[in-house]
C-alpha cells in the first residue's frame, strides 16, 4: 500500500489472514491484520510476580504483542518490563548457569527474566541463594558466558492466567475459548525476549492452560499447527490438544499427530520447529516447511476441553511456545506452506 | 495426546536445586482452600488467579500424616527451597507461609509412592516387564547400567528422566515393543483424548 510520503507500508498479516475460520487460536502475535488492526484485542492476560496484580496485554495495530490494556489498574499501554517492575540491578558475572552478583539493590527472585549487554536471550533465574551486603549467586535457566561484570537488571517473572482465543468464533459455550490457569504454580511463564527479540511462552514440566469448559467437538478433518521450541521436554505431552492434539514424543525427537492413531515424524530438540498437522484421509506433516505425507486418518471424537502446552498442569511439555491454533479443515499442502511462511517470516 | 505416559516435571531448563514435596489434605476441596488461602495471603486476585501451590489428586487416599495426621484423598505441591512456591514466599503485597505442623507433616515422593500416580514401587514397576524382557534388558550392554541405576532405588519416578531413557533405549534396542514401552511409563488413564 502506498503511503502519503510515497514509500510502502508493509500491512501485517498472520495466519487468519492465509486461511480463515480457525476453531481456536492463541498467540503472542495478532491471529490476523483485522484483529490487530485496531490495537485492542486481547492477546494474554499477565499476573506479576511482584504483587500478583494481572493485566490484559493486547495485540497492537502492528501485529506484535502491545502494552497493557485500558482496563489495567497500573496503567493502560504499559510494556512488558514497565508492568512487571524491577526486582533488582546488580554487577554480575556468569559462567555455565552460574550468575554470580555484587551490590544487588535488593535480592533477586526466581522466575525474574534478566537484561544485560553480554546475555543470550531468554535469560532468567531458576533460584537464588542468600545475599549477603548485595552479593550472592543465582541459577540461570541456561549457560551463560560474561566474563568481566556488567550491569545485569532483574524484571520481575511474568506468568500467563489466560490466554484469549482470537479466531472470533464462540466454539466454548457461546463464548471464545480462552485458555485459563487460576493456579500460580502451574502458569506459565511469559519470556519477553525469546525469539528473535519476541517473546514466549515457557512451560517446565507443569505449566499449561487450558480451557474451563469443553469445547465445541469438531466434525470434520483437522488442522492443527504450533510454533514451539522443545528443550528436553516430556515426550508424550500436547503443544495444543482438543479433540486431537499435535505434540512432542519419545524424548523431544519428534513431532507427533494424534487422532484415533498416533504417527509421527523427527524434529530436533532445543531448536525453534513450524509443526502443522493435516488429520484426514490425506494426512500430512508440514514440519518446518517440509511436507512429509503421512499421519492418522481417523479422527478421535468426544467432547473436551482444549489444552495448551499441555494438561491442567500436573503435565506439560518443557520448552516454549509462540502461537497454536487448530482449524476444523484440512489444509491443502500450499496453505499450510502459506502459513509456514507466514510463521517463520515473522520470528 | 493426553498426559498419560510421562513427563520430566522435576527436569527445569537448568536443574534447579528446590525438591518437591507434598502436604496431604483430606480433600480436594480442603487441599484448594489451603492454596487459596496462600494466594490470598499474597495478594492474588481470586478471579485470574486463585491458587498458589498445585494440588495433586492422589491414585489412592493415604491414611496417617499429611495435615489432618490421618491423611487423605489430594495433595499440595510444595517446591521446597524455591523462592516462590516453597514452604514460605514475599512479595511486596505481603507474604505466606506453611505452620510449622505444615512443614512438619510435608512428605516426600518416596513416602507417597503408589499414592502419587508417577511414583512407584520398584517391584510394581518391574512386574510390566516379562522375566524375558527384564533378562534381556538386563544383559543388554547399553541398557544394563540403567537399570542397575533404576533397581538400586526402593521406588521409581515414571516421570524422571532414567525412567523414560531406559524406556526409550529398551524400545530403541528391540528389547520390549511398543505396548510395554507405553505400559512401561503409564501413569494415568489410558488414551481418552489423544
Amino acid at each position: 500500500m502506498g503511503s502519503p510520503y510515497g514509500g510502502t507500508k508493509k500491512l501485517y498479516a498472520g495466519p487468519g489472514d492465509i486461511v480463515s475460520g480457525a476453531t481456536a487460536w492463541y498467540g503472542l502475535r495478532g491471529y490476523s491484520a483485522s484483529y490487530a488492526s485496531p490495537g485492542t484485542g486481547n492477546a494474554i492476560n499477565l499476573r506479576r510476580a511482584s504483587d500478583n496484580a494481572t493485566c490484559n496485554f493486547v495485540v497492537a495495530s502492528s501485529g506484535n504483542l502491545g502494552g497493557t490494556a485500558g482496563a489495567c489498574a497500573q496503567g493502560s499501554g504499559l510494556s512488558l518490563a514497565a508492568f512487571a517492575t524491577t526486582d533488582a540491578t546488580a554487577s554480575c558475572t556468569a559462567a555455565l548457569t552460574t550468575l554470580t552478583c555484587t551490590g544487588a539493590s535488593s535480592t533477586p527472585h526466581a522466575g525474574s527474566t534478566l537484561t544485560g549487554v553480554g546475555l543470550t536471550q531468554p535469560a532468567y533465574l531458576v533460584s537464588c541463594g542468600t545475599f549477603t551486603a548485595g552479593a550472592g549467586t543465582c541459577t540461570l535457566n541456561a549457560a551463560q558466558t560474561v566474563s568481566v561484570a556488567e550491569t545485569i537488571t532483574m524484571t520481575y517473572g511474568l506468568f500467563a492466567t489466560e490466554a484469549y482465543d482470537q479466531s472470533g468464533f464462540n466454539n466454548c459455550t457461546s463464548a471464545p475459548c480462552n485458555v485459563v490457569q487460576a493456579t500460580a504454580g502451574n502458569q506459565p511463564q511469559l519470556l519477553p525476549s525469546c525469539i528473535v527479540g519476541l517473546p514466549c511462552l515457557s512451560s517446565n514440566g507443569s505449566r499449561a492452560l487450558v480451557t474451563s469448559g469443553n469445547a465445541a467437538t469438531v466434525l470434520t478433518p483437522q488442522t492443527y499447527y504450533a510454533y514451539y521450541y522443545p528443550n528436553n521436554s516430556n515426550i508424550d505431552l500436547a503443544l495444543i490438544e482438543h479433540n486431537n492434539s499435535i505434540g512432542i514424543l519419545n524424548p523431544n525427537t519428534t513431532f507427533y499427530s494424534a487422532a484415533a492413531s498416533v504417527v509421527s515424524i523427527t524434529a530436533s530438540n532445543a531448536a525453534w520447529h513450524f509443526g502443522l498437522a493435516v488429520q484426514s484421509s490425506s494426512p500430512f506433516f508440514n514440519l518446518d516447511g517440509a511436507i512429509t505425507s503421512s499421519g492418522p486418518t481417523v479422527r478421535a471424537t468426544g467432547a473436551n476441553p482444549i489444552e495448551l502446552m499441555g494438561n491442567s498442569g500436573t503435565s506439560s511439555i518443557t520448552g516454549y511456545l509462540t502461537e497454536a491454533g487448530e482449524w476444523p479443515v484440512a489444509f491443502t499442502n500450499t496453505q499450510s506452506g502459506s502459513v509456514y511462511t507466514n510463521a517463520s517470516s515473522y520470528y | 495426546m493426553r498426559h498419560h505416559i510421562i513427563s520430566v516435571l522435576t527436569f527445569f531448563f537448568a536443574g534447579g536445586a528446590s525438591a518437591q514435596s507434598y502436604l496431604v489434605e483430606p480433600s480436594l476441596t480442603q487441599c484448594q482452600a489451603r492454596s487459596a488461602a496462600q494466594c490470598s495471603a499474597l495478594h492474588c486476585d481470586g478471579v485470574t488467579t486463585i491458587y498458589w501451590w498445585p494440588c495433586q489428586p492422589l491414585a489412592s487416599a493415604t491414611t496417617t500424616g499429611g495435615s489432618s495426621g490421618t491423611g487423605g484423598t489430594t495433595a499440595l505441591q510444595i517446591l521446597v527451597g524455591d523462592a516462590w512456591f516453597g514452604i514460605a514466599t514475599s512479595n511486596r503485597a505481603g507474604s505466606g507461609n506453611l505452620t510449622v505442623a505444615e512443614q512438619a507433616a510435608l512428605q516426600t515422593e518416596a513416602q507417597l509412592a503408589d499414592a502419587l500416580p508417577w511414583i512407584v514401587r520398584l517391584a510394581a514397576w518391574a512386574s510390566r516387564l516379562s522375566a524375558g524382557q527384564l533378562n534381556a534388558i538386563a544383559n543388554n550392554p547399553t541398557v544394563k547400567a540403567e537399570l542397575t541405576a533404576i533397581q538400586a532405588g526402593s521406588t521409581v519416578n515414571l516421570k524422571s528422566a532414567a525412567a523414560q531413557k531406559l524406556a526409550s533405549d529398551a524400545l530403541s534396542a528391540g528389547l520390549i515393543d511398543q505396548a510395554t514401552y507405553n505400559n512401561l511409563l503409564a501413569w494415568q488413564a489410558t488414551l481418552s483424548n489423544p
